[in-house]
């Protein structure tokens, strides 16, 4: 791989072409904040709180370091005064959407964010995680941005009840600043923020609920020949059975290779 | 149709059209653009269709045509050879031009065009001063051919620049004639198309594809509409010499769906371009293929960004990405791609016919050739104008444009739509070309042109800029959605009265941080309307926020109405007028508004015979 020389916060340094700034400034524990950015997910470019400032050819540019690839010698600052203010005032307008929450709390605090606009309540920073991770990472697609502009949300399908939804929990789990729970009520599975409504299997061993039926269909249809039934135990079970099956292993002189 | 198999045919067929055209009358032309069906121009037609056909003279046709362009004085029509051009004709009016004007050569001067100031009767459209200043290269077509019949675009040379390319060039050498042009973008950014053709060209990954950008949306702009609902033909022809030059084999048009007639016309052009062979397979016998897809958009203002109208014909949501990686080397499909606007493809023909040198000889330094706004506001003679790079900003609002209405003072105009800035009148000698509007934190965009008379106030013109892109921001970067609704609100406050002089600089502030901070160019222009005129009128922004004054009397928190009882002799039209009934006083006596229940709509201030009603 072609590489080559950049200066990132002063410090020399010779990278794999086409990597991104912000990839380069983890490995040298450079810390760049980021709302919208997961490794696991192509990067989106929304939040812009990774942005940096770039030096090319004699011109200086602000550049979002989660998506931008370096392709030749360039000088980065990932923390200037500009940068600064320009995370400080994306940080603003944020606590003035939804206030403070999470990850956009955590950052505020070590940015010291003063809010002239006012502390709003709504509940979504418009991040995309939820709806990247369901379509890139688990491919259902059950949820989207809807409308536009201000007016932007996220929502399944003509705002009505996530159909296509399986119920992994990815996008809660991703969530930044909590609004997408899961919550589980014996039988149902009920998902907040995407309204998701999902009826639960038991576990083949305790008999708990535990595991959405979609969620075990979809795993078959990817997969295909695999019996279902070890999908039908719950964690907890699973790992009981794991050990008993260890401790059989050790009892009968360590055999299994 | 028959399919036109090689250079031969086509130019026997030009040389049969010419023959018939020679033995043509008199010819009336009828604008059918939208705008003009709008105002009547399609019963005119009807009915001149009619009368001409009981004439029974085949020397005498009616041809419905693109636009002319002088949308004020709608619907008009033109009558060739000598070009009379008659204003605001009505289907009543049709029996007399028939028999006057067509039998037996008289001008009716009723119907021609009047100076206003010098109320000379002015009855050839050459001699018009709202066309002296204008030099037609894209829209030398519009009212002389029917955009439904592709004969009429071959009979005046249509389609002979793609021969020419296709046989007797490199595409090397096109894209080498289109840089030396210097044909800049008319979309808005003003990139260098030649340029834009060669990274394309020399781009890695097949297929390529071009695309034509006709998704106008700016407030008050219809240059794209009108190039394609006159001349289709020539946007088509631009696209297959441009796909010819980066060696594409597909390509799309992507129009709004609130366009139906000029889709309604490129749909039927595209038809026409297959049947005889321009599009498709084996090209005029050249060994080249191209055909055009057309995809609708909903509507959407932002899907006039390219990556964003790339998203949208892949089927996704309408949202811009990061040009990091160019759209020259990754765009649809992440295939590379040359997207082009509407007049910028109808450019091509005239520079591959009439060489470089012709085109570069009109203009500027740095922008060549022509381009077309859509004059509108308050301005005497709105419409369509397509000038030389160059001309000054007083060209074309006064000789051209004819002034401001109603003898009212001008104050500024707004050009590039809402990613555009306001200009005041200090710089109205401004050549108009690229560079010289960015100078002045304006931009040519894609040629939008609102006058603004002393009525106008510039809180409110931000505001209202900013209020339309509140919703048609795409919504995914935080600068430019929460940006813009931050600013907003403060304008809002300003307009009603509840502003603080620190909102100034805090206005300053984000839009400063827009420019820098946003994803694409619609967030990072957003502030524009905002800075200009926060730069060239300051003293409205303090008048409103420390006087609590609108001086234009647009603001409706900061204006009241009362009735000066010098004036007044109880007439009692004004408390008729008034929908709420906020007007009391009895009949000869002075009468009185009634504050609390006053909406401020100002018809008693229209109304008013005797000049009675105040407006503070």
């Amino acid at each position: 791989m072609e590489n080559v020389e950049i200066i990132i916060d002063g410090v020399r340094k010779v990278v794999p072409k086409r990597i991104t700034i912000l990839k380069v400034a983890q490995e040298l524990k450079i810390e760049i904040p980021t709302l919208c950015y997961h490794p696991a997910i192509e990067p989106y470019g929304a939040c812009r709180l990774c942005t940096v400032e770039i030096e090319k050819n004699n011109r200086k540019m602000f550049v979002t370091s989660c998506n931008y690839p370096i392709e030749n010698e360039i000088k980065i600052e990932t923390n200037n005064e500009n940068v600064i203010k320009i995370r400080k005032l994306i940080l603003e307008l944020l606590i003035a959407k939804v206030g403070y929450k999470g990850k956009v709390k955590e950052i505020a605090e070590k940015y010291n964010v003063e809010p002239r606009f006012g502390v709003g309540d709504d509940d979504c920073i418009l991040c995309g995680l939820c709806v990247n991770v369901c379509k890139e990472i688990i491919g259902v697609n059950a949820i989207s941005f809807s409308s536009r502009g201000i007016n932007r949300d996220v929502s399944p399908p003509f705002g009505k009840e996530a159909v296509d939804c399986i119920g992994c929990g990815a996008c809660a789990f991703l969530c930044p600043i909590g609004t997408i729970k899961i919550e589980d009520l014996n039988e149902k599975r009920i998902i907040t923020k995407i309204n998701a409504n999902l009826e639960l299997e038991k576990c083949k061993i305790c008999g708990k609920y535990f595991v959405p039926k979609k969620f075990i269909e979809y795993i078959k249809n990817k997969i295909g020949n695999v019996e279902l039934d070890v999908f039908l135990i719950c964690d907890e079970c699973k790992g009981e059975n794991y050990i008993k099956r260890l401790a059989s292993f050790s009892l009968t002189g360590g055999k299994n290779e | 149709m028959k399919k036109i198999n090689d250079i031969e045919e086509l130019k026997k067929l030009r040389e049969k059209l010419i023959k018939g055209k020679n033995k043509e009358g008199i010819v009336i032309s009828v604008c059918m653009e939208t705008g003009c069906i709008a105002s009547g121009s399609y019963e005119i037609y009807k009915e001149l269709l009619k009368e001409v056909k009981r004439l029974k003279d085949k020397k005498v046709k009616v041809l419905k045509t693109g636009c002319h362009g002088f949308s004020e004085v709608d619907p008009a029509i033109v009558i060739y050879p000598e070009k009379i051009f008659y204003i605001k004709v009505k289907v009543d009016d049709i029996d007399e031009i028939i028999e006057k004007t067509i039998q037996k050569r008289e001008i009716i001067e009723r119907l021609t065009y009047k100076d206003e100031t010098t109320g000379e009767i002015i009855p050839y459209l050459d001699q018009i001063p709202f066309y002296k200043k204008q030099k037609k290269l894209v829209l030398s077509l519009n009212g002389l051919i029917d955009p439904e019949d592709i004969n009429d675009y071959i009979l005046y040379g249509g389609y002979s620049a793609l021969s020419k390319v296709l046989f007797e060039m490199e595409p090397e050498e096109i894209i080498e004639e289109i840089k030396k042009s210097g044909l800049r973008g008319r979309g808005g950014g003003g990139f260098p198309t030649g340029k834009k053709w060669e990274y394309c060209r020399k781009a890695e990954g097949e297929p390529k594809y071009v695309i034509c950008n006709a998704d106008e949306g700016d407030p008050g702009a219809f240059m794209d509409r009108s190039v394609i609902e006159g001349n289709p033909h020539s946007v088509i022809e631009g696209m297959i010499i441009g796909a010819y030059a980066i060696g594409a084999n597909d390509g799309f048009v992507y129009i709004r769906h609130e366009y139906p007639l000029a889709l309604k016309r490129l749909s039927f052009a595209i038809q026409q371009a297959r049947e005889y062979g321009f599009l498709g397979e084996d090209i005029l016998g050249s060994g080249f293929s191209f055909d055009i897809d057309i995809v609708r958009g909903g509507g959407a203002f932002v899907c006039g960004e390219s990556t964003a109208l790339m998203a949208s014909i892949e089927g996704k949501v309408g949202e811009p990405r990061a040009k990091y990686i160019h759209t020259v080397e990754k765009g649809l499909y992440e295939k590379p791609t040359c997207l082009n606007n509407v007049e910028t493809w109808a450019n091509v023909p005239f520079i591959i016919n009439n060489g470089w040198e012709k085109f570069a000889e009109i203009g500027t330094d740095t922008s060549k050739g022509t381009k077309i706004f859509s004059l509108v506001g308050k301005v005497k003679n709105t419409g369509l104008v397509e000038v030389p790079m160059g001309i000054t900003l007083k060209e074309i609002i006064f000789d051209i444009g004819g002034g401001i209405k109603g003898n009212k003072k001008f104050k500024g105009v707004q050009t590039g739509g809402p990613s555009g800035g306001v200009i005041p009148e200090k710089y109205l000698d401004l050549p108009v070309d690229f560079d010289k509007l960015n100078e002045v934190g304006s931009m040519m965009g894609s040629g939008g042109m609102i006058v603004m008379d002393e009525d106008t106030c510039m809180v409110d013109v931000a505001r209202y800029f900013l209020n339309f892109l509140k919703e048609e921001s795409c919504g995914k970067c935080v600068p430019c959605r929460e940006g813009i609704n931050q600013m907003l609100s403060i304008l809002n406050r300003i307009t009603e009265g509840k502003g603080k002089i620190e909102d100034i600089e805090i206005l300053k502030e984000i839009s400063d941080f827009m420019q820098k901070a946003s994803l694409c160019a619609l967030g990072k222009t957003a502030p524009n309307p905002v800075l200009t005129t926060i730069e060239y009128f300051y003293d409205e922004y303090v008048a409103h926020i420390e006087k609590k004054k609108c001086y234009s009397g647009v603001c409706k928190d900061l204006i009241e109405y009362f009735i000066d009882p010098e004036k007044c002799t109880g007439c009692q039209l004004c408390a008729k007028n008034c929908p709420v009934s906020a007007i009391e006083g009895e009949r000869k006596k002075v009468h009185k508004i009634d504050i609390e229940k006053c909406i401020k709509c100002g018809i008693c201030f229209n109304v008013c015979k005797f000049n009675a009603v105040e407006r503070k």
